[in-house]
């Protein structure tokens, strides 16, 4: 079943050459047509380069941009100039000739009315009707009852969510993200409104997840040691106007466990990402 | 204007272009209005926009007149309402049997279509007589030299059209007294145990004041059923008010007169509903969260 | 009394919110006692007063105009409440047809939302002499169709807006997750905005039907017309305190029982959320 998922998300595209995310001298501006005080530089020439199967993590404070990133990514928002691209393919491209990404917010986005399952089938309904996928509905049934014991939801399936810990509702928006295998996937501070036990708990699912189905995962925190603690790379942006500060390397040895948030290496970065922070402010 | 800075100028200009449909709208809709009354052309299904306005032209001093005597009433109305509302609310917030008590009996109140209890409250009235607390010669005499102080008289009183007009305003202020004074959340109530704050210190410095919130957000509700209080009251009842020259103007067959009327009370009823919601966006301080 | 009783078995500041509140037993006792009492004190005081009968009848004055007068009332009651109804269930689903194009088109709600809400705030009540002209144009005979009409007028435009209200109030996260799966104006629809808004057009639909009955009697007021509010109306006539009484007792009657039948539908349909009798304030 894992080498089913691998295998899948390896022959999603065919180009190499090209990074799996990449922004590409990218500005964000708000309100460019107004009078030049009314206008708001978010984002201020931004490269940035993920490569497939990276975990990549974005820090900064607040108001830095770090979501406008994210949304200009999953092709919510457009670039003011610059280009952004995944696999080799502009973000406003039409739709069609587009991959499709998985987005992860803050807050779960489950429908209230619908089952944890019903809503993890939510986006396949909505791509199949409009063509962007082809299986059939019985394919992605499994992969739904797949996904529940991935993510640690076996047994919940036909509950509302109304009926779940803030967790679970979470772990049912990261289902959701899954099910139609997208080889990007973007999370923005998706364990923001989480205590930190269960955030640590869902740390470490997410790493048992990301090994399983080789995603490429660019995740946004304000939680500096969650980002040492999950990512390859750390990118740290400045305050508005955005720009891309830093980039800290994280050689800390994988897989990573409980124990590695001891570790002498994890509270070195950790002392480092933090003085980095401190100095922009 | 060497006044405005830059900075306004821009404001004012991304205000323009955001009232632009709407603005272009309502030219539409006047220019509509126009166009099906000359299409038909025969004023006796749509009025033009110049009959309205010459017959309105015709009869101004009337208008003026009713629609003073209707928003006294109005604002009688009114202020019965707010007052009785948020008293009453606030006993029957306190008194967790009275409300218990009373629940059906306010749920049932509340259901009855009001227009059906004016004529309860129009006999009462004309056989009890109606209280009248003062008059005053109303704007009309200043406005059209023609017309006599006596003619222009206004009586602020209590009758039926005023006691009916505050029945209907009563229910949106007096419910949303009650929620509000009975939503103090819990951290109030310890604060008020550990300070042994008495019942009607509570109400005094914490239950009262959360009520205003809602209070305020009511009092729309509550200028506009007001209105619709005394109009349907003058519907039925009087021969004074503004709502019976409509009547009259049907009856007479004069369209562009109803026209008129028409667009008049719902120009000043608007007038009306905008000056309570600044009222209440001015006394409310910065910074909340109605 | 009952009340110090009450009290003794709880806190005084919370004015007696405790186990004793959610005791249905005693929340309905003491409403069933509560209107024992004020029938009881009612008639006390108009026997013991001697009031005037006509002018303040007691309960039992009450009743007995209305044994006297019910044919009558059989004979009016068709008429008002067919208006009522065929009014109420027309503004009802005008009022979703219509809300449905608005949300769709941001351009268009932005333009026409003044206008509705300036309609809603005024007093369309006033207008009915001229919708009775209008109607009367079209046919004398059936002038009794302009009670229809008033009743769709007066009840439309607080359920549109109110459908309006459900249709748009979808967070922000779901939005953007419905734009990330690209889905069509008509799958937000389908799959998310018609669910969200049902809770909102129950709460238009509580007050709904009294308007549409506030607008069919004045409809009748005015015109003349047969029915429940003409008869009413000619309660002034005889000043008859009594039959005007018994009237808004049986039309009390019938309205509570209209919400009550709308609430147990909300609660049926929608098992998400809890429903309320007197909907959102």
């Amino acid at each position: 079943m894992n080498n089913k998922i691998e295998q899948q998300s390896r022959t999603g595209d065919a180009e190499s050459v090209d990074h799996t995310i990449s922004f590409d001298s990218v500005d964000k501006v708000y309100g460019a047509d107004a009078v030049a005080e009314e206008s708001v530089v978010a984002l201020q020439d931004i490269d940035l380069d993920v490569e497939r199967g990276e975990f990549v993590s974005v820090v900064g404070p607040s108001g830095c941009g770090k979501t406008t990133l994210l949304h200009m990514a999953a092709g919510i928002l457009d670039a003011t100039d610059g280009s952004v691209q995944i696999n080799g393919v502009d973000v406003q491209s039409p739709r069609h000739e587009r991959k499709e990404v998985g987005l992860v917010f803050q807050h779960p986005v489950a429908l209230e009315w619908r089952t944890v399952r019903k809503n993890i089938m939510l986006p396949v309904q909505i791509l199949k009707e409009n063509g962007a996928i082809n299986e059939d509905m019985s394919y992605y049934e499994d992969r739904a009852d797949e996904l529940l014991s991935l993510v640690g939801l076996e047994g919940f399936g036909d509950s509302y969510p109304n009926e779940l810990s803030g967790g679970m509702q979470q772990r049912v928006t990261i289902s959701q993200s899954l099910i139609y295998n997208p080889s990007v996937l973007l999370m923005d501070e998706p364990f923001g409104s989480l205590d930190a036990m269960t955030k640590d708990e869902l740390n470490l699912e997410l790493l048992r997840i990301w090994r399983e189905t080789a995603k490429t995962i660019l995740f946004i925190t304000h939680d500096l040691d969650e980002a040492v603690f999950l990512s390859d790379r750390v990118v740290v942006l400045s305050p508005r106007p955005g720009e891309v500060a830093d980039v800290i390397d994280i050689d800390l040895d994988r897989p990573r466990g409980e124990d590695t948030r001891g570790s002498t290496r994890f509270v070195e970065l950790s002392a480092e990402l933090h003085q980095h922070f401190k100095s922009l402010q | 204007m060497s006044g405005l800075s830059e900075r306004q100028f821009a404001l004012a200009k991304r205000w323009i272009k955001r009232q632009f449909p709407t603005l272009v709208t309502g030219v539409l809709f006047i220019v509509l209005w126009e166009v099906i009354a000359r299409v038909i052309g025969n004023n006796r299904i749509v009025a033009d926009i110049g009959y309205t306005v010459s017959s309105l032209q015709a009869q101004a001093d009337t208008i003026v007149v009713r629609v003073s005597e209707t928003f006294s009433s109005v604002i009688v109305a009114f202020i019965l309402a707010v007052v009785l509302g948020v008293l009453l609310g606030m006993v029957v917030a306190e008194i967790y049997t009275l409300r218990q008590m009373t629940m059906p009996l306010i749920i049932f109140a509340y259901a009855v279509p009001h227009p059906v209890l004016a004529p309860m409250f129009i006999i009462w009235f004309l056989v009890g007589g109606s209280f009248t607390l003062f008059t005053f010669t109303g704007p009309s005499a200043y406005i059209f030299p023609a017309m006599t102080a006596a003619d222009a008289q206004i009586a602020i009183g209590i009758n039926g059209v005023s006691t009916f007009g505050a029945w209907v305003g009563f229910f949106p202020v007096f419910i949303s007294t009650i929620t509000g004074m009975n939503e103090l959340e819990e951290r109030y109530q310890h604060l008020g145990t550990v300070l042994g704050a008495t019942r009607w210190q509570m109400v005094k410095y914490f239950r009262f004041w959360r009520a205003l919130p809602n209070i305020a957000s009511s009092i729309k509700s509550t200028v506009q059923l007001s209105i619709v209080g005394v109009i349907v009251a003058e519907f039925i009842a009087s021969s004074s008010g503004i709502g019976y020259q409509i009547i009259l103007a049907w009856k007479t067959g004069d369209l562009g007169y109803m026209f008129g009327v028409v667009l008049v009370i719902m120009l000043v009823s608007y007038t009306f509903f905008q000056l309570a919601v600044w009222t209440v966006k001015y006394v409310t301080p910065p910074g909340s969260t109605t | 009394m009952i009340g110090s009783a009450v009290r003794k078995l709880g806190d005084g500041i919370t004015g007696g919110r405790f186990s004793i509140d959610d005791d249905r037993l005693t929340r309905w006792t003491l409403s069933g006692l509560g209107l024992v009492l004020l029938i009881a004190f009612w008639e006390a005081v108009t026997t013991v007063l001697s009031l005037n009968p006509k002018y303040f009848p007691g309960p039992m004055g009450v009743v007995n105009e209305l044994i006297r007068i019910w044919p009558a009332i059989v004979a009016a009651l068709p008429n008002t409440l067919s208006a009522a109804l065929v009014g109420y269930l027309l503004a009802l689903a005008l009022s979703i047809v219509i809300a449905i194009p608005l949300v769709a088109s941001d351009r268009i709600l932005n333009a026409l939302m003044p206008f509705i809400i300036g309609t809603n705030t005024v007093p369309r009540i006033a207008m009915t002499p001229l919708v009775i002209y209008w109607v009367s144009f079209y046919s004398v005979s059936m002038l009794y169709l302009a009670n229809y009409v008033m009743a769709v007028w007066v009840a439309f435009f607080p359920m549109l807006i109110a459908a309006i209200d459900g249709f748009r109030s979808i967070d922000e996260d779901t939005e953007n997750m419905l734009e990330v799966y690209g889905a069509t104006t008509w799958q937000e629809f389908k799959y998310v905005r018609f669910k969200n808004g049902l809770p909102f057009i129950f709460d238009g639909m509580k007050i709904g039907f009294v308007l549409a009955m506030i607008g069919a009697v004045v409809g009748e007021f005015v015109s003349g017309t047969f029915g429940i509010g003409s008869q009413a109306a000619s309660a002034i006539g005889r000043t008859s305190i009594a039959r005007a009484f018994a009237i808004v007792l049986v039309l009390g009657l019938i309205s509570t029982g209209v919400v009550l039948i709308v609430y147990l539908i909300e609660s049926k349909m929608i098992f998400w959320r809890e429903s309320s009798i007197m909907g959102a304030e």
